[in-house]
């Protein structure tokens, strides 16, 4: 599954990210790697991005980077 | 002895310079407040001299604000780095406490807000931490002045330690009790669809609407308080048979010209209150969010709402806070964009207006606001077509925790703008209204009391050729318009200095094509010159020429519907005018437009991605971008 099939309030663990390497190093510094436990607050009026929480971060990931998060 | 302050974005870096020097930079609870880097010595010791840094989360920079970091730390000496760190978010944190030290330069950490993590349920490992970093960490509050001192005698005595072990059990340096955080109720109904937009809507109408009604309320005691001391003191040089060129000179320069900007002294400063309030709870980033989707659709990105937002204060800021946007042609065209937001000096202009021809009507401003948008959203789309490739850099964003606004930086920020403010008053508008009133007061002859005799109607009457087919047939208006390049506040200065009656205008229509003018127009100076070292010579020339050129055309169309509507006389020349102008706006967008191939950028003259065959430099400009197709 990838993070952008989540509903809201859904939680799920993070299997992997098959961004491209500069923004799966962005997503690395703000602590979103594999195995972390996300949870998905809400989207934006417009359909995307997507909020996201995981250890007290909130995150707003676009859609063209929550298609490529695999999620289970 | 020279301290930098890193650290993650929204982790207090500036809260804390501002302690440690006793200085008033501006703080704000979202990505980018800081984009420059500031310097200043420690308040107890002028030796050690500390310097702030933006925020980052890695030291591989990728917006430019964050390559102000890195560079600053390659070009310039650093004894000792205060690494600033969120105590409330020590996961996120990790990652950068490593590669700062890697840096090899003697470290010391700042766990800052550790008033609010032991009340949140956060316990941080401390022993457990300096063990494995070798270094030290040290619990600090910015916001509440707990343990700062220590934190600089630490620094004095650090020592780079060299081993360190970077394997980290997260579970044992930190443990929090699991909560379902305040920021994540507060986000699902400000972020939800309808509300959101609502609420959104409702904040922007009463930044503007309070800070006009309340303001103009004071406003009103404060120009009568000027205007009658004015008088006052002109009745009482006459008495005593001073020169009338002096008296003049007190009148206009004095009274008509600074009296009516100072008088809105009280509009400014509960705009920029209000605009305080919202930078420093956290809803900045909220709106970055709302908005990523359509800010895409019109070429920019969801991080360009934030200058908007901030060009309401001011250009200048909001010109340099576009740092904080990855691509580089959505970071262009907010910059190109930015200055159609009124900034408070329009907003003073616009003031002006609603008082001399509109009855003070509170409208009149907040209408031309939105106007803005539509400009923005306009033009937006027409840079995108002129810009050519399509980009999705990737939205990526962190919504900081929301926070009640600190009652010192917002009170910091009204003391800051208050003395701004004044400050330019008495220079920069107070030389211009001088300047213009010994153009207007004098000729070949000497002083003169008639202004069609002065210099400055020889001046303005040479140039009002240009602004004639948008209606603005006097010579007072092109001096204005002219004298608003310096300043905005100058226009009013300007109007003051030379006489105003309703003449001035053909009409209610005129007036507010005059409006529209000055808030499309090139803006101040002073952001020409912030937007000169944000964009290349040639970007920059263009920003000028599509400013003046999209001024004009709005207004333009205004003039021309005012007069279709007033009468039909002049009807047929200026609808021929008007078709030369749309042709050649349609000819110069599809000679621009074409050959903006994706791929050859127009190299193989092809249009619209049809090339097969990608040439050598536009692959090399591709591995270059943060963000390539994959």
């Amino acid at each position: 599954m990838l993070l952008k099939d989540l509903n809201k309030n859904e939680e799920a663990v993070v299997k992997a990210v098959l961004c491209n390497v500069a923004v799966k190093k962005r997503l690395f510094n703000l602590g979103l790697t594999e195995g972390v436990k996300v949870r998905v607050i809400g989207f934006s009026p417009f359909f995307e991005p997507v909020e996201i929480t995981f250890n007290n971060t909130f995150l707003a990931v676009g859609k063209s980077i929550a298609e490529k998060i695999e999620v289970e | 002895m020279n301290i930098a302050l890193i650290g993650n974005p929204n982790s207090g870096k500036t809260t804390l310079f501002n302690l440690l020097t006793n200085s008033r930079e501006r703080t704000g609870n979202f990505n980018g407040v800081t984009v420059q880097e500031k310097v200043k010595p420690y308040k107890y010791d002028k030796s050690i001299t500390i310097i702030d840094l933006p925020g980052l989360y890695s030291l591989n920079a990728v917006s430019p604000d964050e390559k102000v970091v890195s560079d600053y730390i390659k070009n310039n000496k650093i004894d000792c780095i205060i690494g600033v760190v969120d105590g409330l978010n020590l996961e996120r944190n990790i990652a950068l406490i490593k590669e700062l030290k890697k840096l090899a330069i003697p470290i010391v950490y700042a766990v800052n807000f550790c008033d609010e993590t032991e009340k949140k349920g956060v316990k941080i490992d401390k022993n457990y931490l300096e063990e494995k970093f070798n270094a030290k960490f040290i619990f600090i509050s910015a916001r509440k002045n707990i343990n700062v001192k220590t934190l600089i005698d630490c620094t004095k005595s650090a020592k780079y330690g060299k081993d360190y072990d970077p394997n980290i059990d997260l579970n044992r340096a930190i443990k929090r009790e699991n909560k379902i955080s305040l920021t994540e109720k507060i986000d699902k109904v400000l972020t939800s669809p309808i509300i959101g937009l609502f609420f959104f809507a409702a904040v922007i109408f009463s930044v503007y609407f309070l800070s006009i009604k309340t303001g103009g309320f004071f406003g009103k005691y404060l120009d009568g308080l000027i205007t009658g001391l004015g008088e006052n003191l002109g009745k009482k040089l006459q008495n005593y048979g001073i020169k009338r060129w002096f008296i003049s000179l007190i009148d206009v320069v004095i009274v008509k010209g600074i009296g009516s900007v100072v008088s809105f002294l009280p509009q400014i400063i509960i705009m920029f209150f209000l605009l305080a309030l919202i930078e420093e709870s956290g809803y900045m980033a909220r709106v970055s969010y709302i908005f990523e989707r359509p800010m895409r659709y019109i070429g920019l990105s969801g991080k360009s709402v934030i200058p908007f937002v901030i060009a309401s204060g001011c250009n200048v800021n909001a010109v340099l806070s576009t740092r904080t946007i990855e691509n580089d042609v959505e970071r262009k065209n907010t910059v190109f964009l930015a200055p159609f937001i009124p900034c408070s000096a329009k907003m003073i202009v616009y003031g002006w207006f609603a008082k001399t021809f509109f009855n003070g009507s509170p409208y009149i401003a907040t209408l031309l606001y939105f106007i803005g948008i539509i400009a923005i959203l306009f033009f937006g789309v027409i840079l995108k077509k002129l810009n050519g490739v399509k980009t999705d850099s990737g939205f990526i964003l962190e919504m900081p925790v929301y926070r009640l606004p600190s009652f010192k930086s917002v009170f910091f920020v009204l003391i800051e703008k208050t003395k701004d403010f004044l400050l330019r008053v008495g220079s920069i508008i107070f030389l211009i209204t001088f300047f213009l009133w010994l153009l207007n007061s004098f000729n070949f002859h000497g002083y003169t009391e008639n202004g069609e005799e002065s210099f400055l109607y020889i001046i303005g009457n040479t140039i009002k050729g240009i602004f004639y087919p948008l209606g603005f047939a006097d010579w007072k208006v092109s001096v204005a318009i002219i004298s608003g390049i310096f300043a905005k506040e100058a226009i009013i200065g300007a109007l003051g200095v030379v006489f105003v009656d309703s003449a001035l205008f053909n009409g209610a229509y005129s007036v507010f094509a005059f409006l529209i003018f000055i808030e499309l127009a090139p803006p101040c100076i002073a952001t020409l010159i912030t937007a000169k070292g944000e964009l290349n010579r040639k970007d920059f020339y263009f920003m000028i020429l599509f400013q003046f050129l999209s001024a004009y055309f709005f207004a333009l169309i205004i003039n021309l519907f005012g007069i279709i509507i007033k009468s039909y006389i002049n009807l047929l020349f200026y609808l021929v005018i008007a078709i030369i102008l749309i042709l050649l706006i349609y000819f110069s967008v599809k000679t621009l437009k074409k050959g903006q191939c994706g791929n050859c950028r127009g190299r193989n003259k092809c249009r619209k991605n049809q090339c097969t065959t990608i040439c050598v430099k536009a692959r090399r400009r591709k591995k270059t971008h943060f963000f390539p197709k994959s």
